[in-house]
């Protein structure tokens, strides 16, 4: 499968004795969103935070099993900071830093070495660009980014991922802390980033996940339940479980 | 009361009135209960904070108030009655005192001008608290004996000319050539020189009482006749008996001017002379007597004087004391070079305090495993942040200037108030860590930020302003602590000229005055300052930590 930007093999994962995760098997493929769904408490959020080992700050967390990220073990030989940077994380409370705009976009790049206030400039302006935002902060670039909206605190969340060029997103609940109208805008910002970025994300809002998705993974116990094309999962579920769910019949 | 009727099992009409009734009394009762607690509560916290409030507004309002007004009863041989134009007994003609405009003088007594002259004090010091020399300038026509720095002129106008353009300068001049110094940027002083005679009569004891002073009511309500016996004020059973000076002489115009009356208003019972010499015999003489008279006159003849009490006020604090360098112990002068040693201590302090406060608490919160070792540093900066500050005082003397070999000096102070407001920036700074959202940290870390990278340009920035605040809280400590820095920071005056020379800061200095008994209103003044800095550093840090974001 060439198409596969990562892929997952027999993953388990256990805080201390607690196992979060029970072999986990999953592709995910390049330039598609993946959105990741199942009850609260299920796993979806370790297992996200697997793909870029941010698990690794929990003490007495382990992991067994294999996950290559092209081709490559990211719990092997591979650089943990390359890893971050490659993937990226957008979290569920947007969490703009205590510093302007700017600095907070800028802040990848410079930790990556970036420099020179040119190269910085055309950074930041591009990936608030993408991100959807510029228009609305471009005059205020040098304005604490905690007086932004939620909705727009999020989007320069995004952009914020944006600037370190990764290849893969991770988004988990993005829009659980927006409204209706930013929700939409991140949606549309997630289907324009789809053509050059990988993205995972974890909604609970079932519509959502039908409309932004091309492949669904359900999740369940720990366990992945059921994983495919978005349409088949919610319109052709194989398991009497997904069937369940996505009806609404518990979660 | 439908629900509360509602939750009832079904009884009869009557038993379900009287619950109601009862549940109602209850609820009322209950109601105005609480409602009682919460006013009493309201008052008790009230007064509370009106207290707090009260005490701190008159502490520091009397500071202030004692640092800007100067407010002293003081004892003197001489009435605080002076004129432009007065004799000086070594003098046959009247005499003007003339004073260099930069000369900090408002009035002068007589012995003091006399020993001015003959220049024993050849420093102003001893005469104003200023720090300059004292160049006396005198006619060659002048009587009396002058001290070898006083320069002789010819004429008026050469003396009014040195005194305008001699810093220190002063002279004195017949009072009949008072228009040739018009023009001349010059102060004209008046010169004291009356005191109070009294028969020695006055001045026995008796009944456990002794007359002792008179302030100026006392001499007022004495001259105008109001007062016939010296009980009245203080003094034995003695009948008072006023003798009035020679009509047109010095002390009869000073006497009016002092009682407030025209001549037709002398009193009846005051017995009056022509002749200066009986003048002096009569009130030394008669039972109970009393004169204005010259104290010069007076120590001539072996006459007893009171003492005058009266109040002087004026401001005290003021511009030159913040530029002006002290001199002799502090009773000279200002205190520029101690506010830099302050400046200078509290920098340093901060200087080596900060980093190493800063760095335990990133430690502690961190990296530091939260096991027991964390928990019993906690509790040890904790009980640090306890200690009384002399006995950091004592460490620092014991390990700084003895063991280290450091001496007495800026260095050992300085280390020793780091070691004692260290626990205090360490609290707050791991406070201010704690407080940094953890979504700051993951948010970091995910972007491939190492975890010195995030805590470097993420959690310190945004613990900043707590931060700031524990280290201006510590430097406010800094700034006005005493104990800790008497064995380690010495009390050299002097600007500091390297980190082993002893200091004296505001703090200090305040303790000196007081201690030594020097001035009261200095030790005001100085406490005015050490306050304004305080609050100053508070207001430009809350200033600065507002700033950005
Ligand atoms: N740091 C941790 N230490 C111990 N257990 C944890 C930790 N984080 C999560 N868990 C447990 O792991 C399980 C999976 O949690 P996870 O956060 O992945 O669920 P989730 O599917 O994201 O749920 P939600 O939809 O509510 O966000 C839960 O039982 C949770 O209690
Ligand atoms: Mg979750």
């Amino acid at each position: 499968m060439n198409n596969s930007k990562l892929s997952v093999k027999d993953l388990d994962f256990y805080y201390g004795d607690f196992k979060a995760l029970h072999n986990v098997s999953m592709e995910v493929e390049k330039n598609k969103v993946t959105a990741l769904i199942g009850p609260s408490g299920c796993g979806k959020s370790t297992f996200l935070k697997t793909l870029n080992r941010m698990n690794d700050l929990v003490e007495g967390s382990k992991v067994h099993g294999t996950i290559l990220y092209d081709g490559e073990d990211i719990y092997g030989k591979y650089d943990i900071i390359q890893l971050r940077k490659k993937v990226g994380m957008v979290f569920q409370a947007p969490n703009p830093f205590a510093m302007s705009i700017y600095d907070n976009i800028a802040y990848g790049p410079r930790i990556h070495g970036i420099k020179n206030r040119k190269v910085l400039d055309q950074i930041v302006e591009k990936s608030l660009f993408q991100a959807a935002i510029w228009d609305e902060v471009k005059d205020r670039l040098n304005k604490p980014a905690l007086g932004l909206s939620g909705g727009q605190q999020q989007r320069l969340c995004i952009a914020r991922v944006l600037a370190v060029e990764p290849d893969v997103i991770l988004m988990d609940e993005p829009t659980s802390a927006l409204d209706p109208v930013s929700t939409s805008r991140i949606e549309d910002l997630i289907d324009e980033l789809k053509k050059d970025y990988t993205i995972i994300i974890v909604t609970h809002n079932m519509q959502q996940a039908g409309r932004i998705s091309d492949s669904t993974a359900f999740f369940l116990h720990g366990y992945l339940e059921e994983m495919g094309q978005t349409e088949t999962i919610f319109f052709n579920p194989s398991s009497k479980k997904t069937e369940d769910y996505i009806s609404g019949r518990f979660g | 009361m439908s629900i509360l009727l509602n939750t009832q099992t079904p009884v009869t009409d009557i038993s379900i009135e009287a619950l109601v009734n009862s549940e109602q009394r209850k609820a009322d009762t209950h109601y105005r209960k609480s409602k009682r607690a919460n006013t009493l509560a309201t008052i008790t916290l009230w007064s509370a904070a009106a207290l707090t409030l009260a005490i701190l507004v008159y502490i520091l309002g009397f500071i202030i108030y004692k640092g800007f007004r100067s407010d002293n009863i003081l004892e003197t041989d001489y009435i605080n009655y002076g004129t432009i134009e007065s004799p000086l007994p070594w003098q046959s003609d009247d005499t003007i005192m003339i004073v260099n405009s930069d000369v900090r003088l408002k009035e002068i007594n007589g012995d003091n001008l006399e020993s001015l002259l003959k220049g024993k004090p050849s420093n102003w010091g001893n005469i104003n608290e200023q720090d300059l020399d004292v160049i006396p300038y005198v006619l060659d026509t002048a009587e009396g004996n002058f001290g070898k720095k006083t320069i002789i002129k010819n004429d008026v106008e050469s003396i009014a000319a040195a005194v305008e353009n001699q810093v220190g300068a002063f002279g004195i001049i017949p009072a009949a050539d008072a228009d040739k110094i018009d023009g001349y940027k010059l102060n004209v002083i008046p010169v004291w020189s009356l005191g109070i005679g009294v028969s020695p009569t006055v001045l026995e004891i008796k009944d456990n009482k002794k007359m002792r002073f008179i302030d100026g009511d006392m001499l007022k309500d004495i001259l105008r006749g109001n007062i016939s016996n010296w009980q009245e004020i203080g003094g034995i059973d003695l009948p008072i008996t006023l003798v009035i000076p020679p009509a047109g002489s010095y002390e009869y115009n000073a006497y009016l001017e002092l009682a407030g009356i025209s001549e037709d208003e002398l009193p009846d019972t005051g017995i009056s002379t022509g002749n200066p010499a009986e003048y002096i015999e009569q009130i030394n003489k008669l039972d109970g007597g009393i004169g204005i008279i010259q104290i010069t006159a007076a120590e001539a003849n072996d006459m007893k004087t009171l003492k005058y009490q009266y109040r002087k006020t004026g401001r005290n604090i003021q511009m030159w004391f913040l530029f002006e360098e002290p001199k002799r112990a502090g009773r000279v002068g200002g205190v520029s070079s101690i506010i830099i040693n302050t400046i200078y201590m509290v920098l340093l302090t901060v200087l080596f305090s900060t980093p190493i406060g800063i760095g335990a608490a990133v430690y502690l919160t961190e990296y530091a495993k939260q096991g027991r070792l964390v928990k019993i540093i906690r509790l040890g900066t904790e009980t640090l942040a306890g200690i009384p500050s002399i006995i950091f005082g004592l460490f620092g003397f014991i390990v700084f200037v003895d063991y280290m070999n450091l001496g007495i000096g800026l260095l050992s102070g300085t280390l020793t108030l780091t070691l004692m407001i260290l626990p205090t920036i360490v609290r707050t700074s791991e406070e201010a860590i704690k407080a940094v959202p953890r979504s700051f940290r993951a948010g970091s870390l995910a972007l491939g930020a190492g975890k010195w990278q995030t805590i470097y340009k993420v959690v310190i920035p945004a613990a900043a302003p707590g931060i700031l605040t524990g280290v201006i809280l510590a430097v406010g400590r800094a700034v006005g602590e005493t104990a800790a820095l008497l064995f380690t920071m010495g009390f050299d005056y002097r600007r500091v000229e390297n980190l082993n020379t002893s200091a004296r800061v505001l703090s200090t200095h305040l303790y000196q005055l007081v201690k030594e008994g020097i001035s009261f209103d200095r030790a005001f003044a100085t406490a005015t300052i050490l306050i304004v800095i305080v609050l100053a550093v508070n207001v430009l840090s809350t200033k600065l930590v507002v700033r950005k974001y």
